[in-house]
């Protein structure tokens, strides 16, 4: 197991690689100039130049880069010229928004997510089955934006039992702060939960055909313990992987819904920097963020080890 | 003299062969209930992308004094916005920025992805690795962020949304493409090319393409429903179609500072963008039953 964790640590450093190359080369090599998009056309050459100056950016494309990245890993994400702080600080003030905001989205896609899965595909082709299917489908084609829009008309506006917009921090009053949470969270785990039962169920149907399973039944088991004890943890194993992967639609889901309830999370800095057009900042928020999703996915893919005895012992 | 003539009989059996086929691809989808709802669906948004004036019922544009934030009757079918505008018209001429943002992002994806994933599989090895590991990590990287990168460099505006919605789904064309290519580039017919001397541009477009357009078409059904919805968020934050042009995003933006009051002016919008994106999903999820029985159930 510990090689198959070492492997794993070792690929994942070429896609951090790959994602810096990513990340620096999108804004460095895009049409647009980072001078004239901060300052605007008007603007004097001598500002212009100063501006270049500042950002280094009359330096050679490639020298800026391995600059960036050194500077990066030093924690230096670069400078905000209209906040006129560097970016980590900005980040490091509205990360806790975004962190609790995931974690409570994320808590919601698995507790609705799972069961429902298990739900449906315990007994195919039955009400429950169906409804879970309805969800799945409907679940993957609702913008999580809208949803968020119709969640505050019914529980905010509607019964009002929670703020339309705007956030209290934990420190200063935990059940304002959850209360402030839970429908951007809703928003945001409503689609997760879609993806992860329609993965839970195929995922089930397909083990529920197994040899192993019938000599579960065969046994005399009750159908409870086949399906929680021998069933649903080999199909968790589908299920974890497209966790995975929906961890970076959980950052898109937090980009896009701190706008609309007005959370001062790095979502929110990051809308307002692009529109503000501050290169740097947006570059420091998508490495950040990117890096944060392939870590989270080693953290997945480590965790196959203990879900799958076939890799622990290979 | 008489012209010598050639046998029509093999003609006429591969002809017989292909509309047979056809008719038995319009036979099974037939029995699909999904797969005719969402067309037909996709055919009413097709419409009022082409010819919106035929089924809108007012100037989409056009400010009525009299209707500001008038609720929905007979003569506005879906209320008034707060200039008096038609959200109904609004609704419908938006359907034209969501189908031609969806049909140019597939195109831009499909476009960069296909020749992509054609050359990496047919080229195989050490090139093959290095192209689809630059491909895995633009698909790692969150799509979000990569076009909001691509927005925050390109600049605002309809255009540039297009191209950046059209970066984040290369990869997902090229890797598809790819795997099809794989097990397309092992049949006689490649080999054949190549014993004939024919040159790679030759083998990749007419030889191993049109055997890969299968998987290529119904994620391209999956990635208009995409488009649509990653159209009408960056729409709705105001980094896309700019007012007073009708989007189905930038109908909920303004619809926001009127929930309390006039909720309907965001609910139509939102249900045209869910029946929209459910429908192009529905019929990708068909065509790839349809298509590719191998795929079947496979999520």
């Amino acid at each position: 197991m510990t090689s198959y964790i070492v492997q794993r640590l070792l690929a994942t450093i070429p896609v951090l690689i790959l994602i810096s190359l990513i990340t620096f080369f999108a804004v460095a090599l895009l049409p647009g100039d980072q001078a004239i998009a901060l300052l605007g056309l008007e603007a004097d050459v001598r500002q212009l130049e100063a501006v270049r100056e500042q950002l280094g950016l009359n330096r050679p494309v490639v020298e800026r880069y391995f600059h960036w990245v050194y500077d990066a890993l030093q924690g230096d994400l670069g400078h905000s010229v209209r906040a006129d702080r560097a970016v980590s600080d900005l980040i490091a003030k509205r990360l806790q928004v975004s962190l609790e905001l995931a974690i409570l989205a994320t808590l919601i896609a698995l507790t609705i997510g799972i069961p429902l899965g298990l739900l449906a595909g315990s007994r195919p082709n039955t009400p429950f089955d169906y409804g879970g299917t309805t969800f799945a489908v409907l679940g993957a084609a609702i913008p999580d934006f809208w949803l968020a829009l119709m969640l505050i008309l019914a529980f905010a506006v509607g019964f009002g039992w929670f703020p339309a917009t705007g956030f209290t921090p934990f420190l200063d009053d935990p059940v304002e702060n959850l209360r402030s949470l839970v429908l951007p969270a809703v928003a945001i785990g409503t689609g997760q939960a879609a993806v992860l039962a329609r993965q839970t169920r195929a995922a089930l149907v397909e083990v529920l055909r197994q040899d192993y399973v019938r000599t579960a039944y065969a046994k005399g088991l009750p159908g409870r313990a086949v399906i929680l004890r021998h069933a649903f943890r080999n199909a968790l194993i589908p299920v974890v992987t497209v966790f995975g992967i929906q961890v970076s639609t959980v950052v898109a889901g937090f980009v896009i819904i701190e706008s609309v309830f007005n959370l001062p999370g790095v979502g929110k800095l990051l809308v307002d920097s692009v529109f503000q057009r501050e290169l740097q900042t947006v570059q420091a928020i998508g490495i950040m963020l990117a890096v944060g999703v392939a870590l989270t996915n080693l953290v997945v893919d480590v965790s196959y080890a203990f879900l799958d005895p076939r890799i622990r012992y290979a | 003299m008489r012209e010598p003539q050639t046998d029509p009989a093999p003609w006429q059996a591969w002809e017989r062969r292909r509309f047979s086929r056809e008719r038995e691809f319009a036979r099974r989808f037939r029995h699909r209930p999904a797969g005719v709802v969402s067309l037909a669906i996709v055919l009413l948004v097709l419409v009022a992308a082409i010819i919106p004036g035929l089924i809108a019922t007012h100037d989409p544009n056009a400010i009525d004094g009299a209707a500001t934030l008038s609720e929905p009757s007979w003569e506005h079918w879906f209320g008034a916005d707060r200039l008096g505008r038609d959200t109904y018209s609004r609704v419908v001429h938006g359907a034209r920025t969501a189908l031609l943002v969806g049909l140019i992002a597939v195109g831009i994806g499909v476009g960069v992805g296909l020749p992509y994933g054609l050359l990496a599989g047919y080229i195989g090895g050490r090139k093959d690795e290095a192209m689809m590991r630059l491909m895995d990590a633009l698909y790692a990287y969150p799509a979000l962020l990569l076009a909001l990168i691509v927005i925050a460099v390109m600049g605002t505006g309809l255009v540039n949304v297009m191209i950046a919605i059209g970066i984040v789904l290369v990869p997902v064309y090229a890797r598809i493409v790819r795997g099809s290519t794989l097990s397309a580039k092992q049949n006689d017919y490649v080999l054949a090319a190549e014993a004939m001397g024919a040159g790679t541009p030759r083998i990749l477009f007419r030889h191993i393409a049109p055997n890969v357009l299968a998987p290529v078409l119904v994620q391209a059904s999956l990635g208009i429903g995409f488009a649509i919805i990653w159209e009408a968020a960056l729409s709705f934050l105001g980094l896309g179609t700019q007012p007073p042009d009708p989007s189905w995003g930038t109908l909920l933006k303004s619809a926001q500072r009127f929930l309390a009051t006039n909720a309907w002016l965001a609910v139509f919008p939102g249900v045209t963008i869910v029946l929209t994106v459910l429908a192009f999903n529905l019929l990708g999820d068909v065509l790839r039953d349809l298509l590719d029985p191998r795929l079947r159930g496979a999520d």
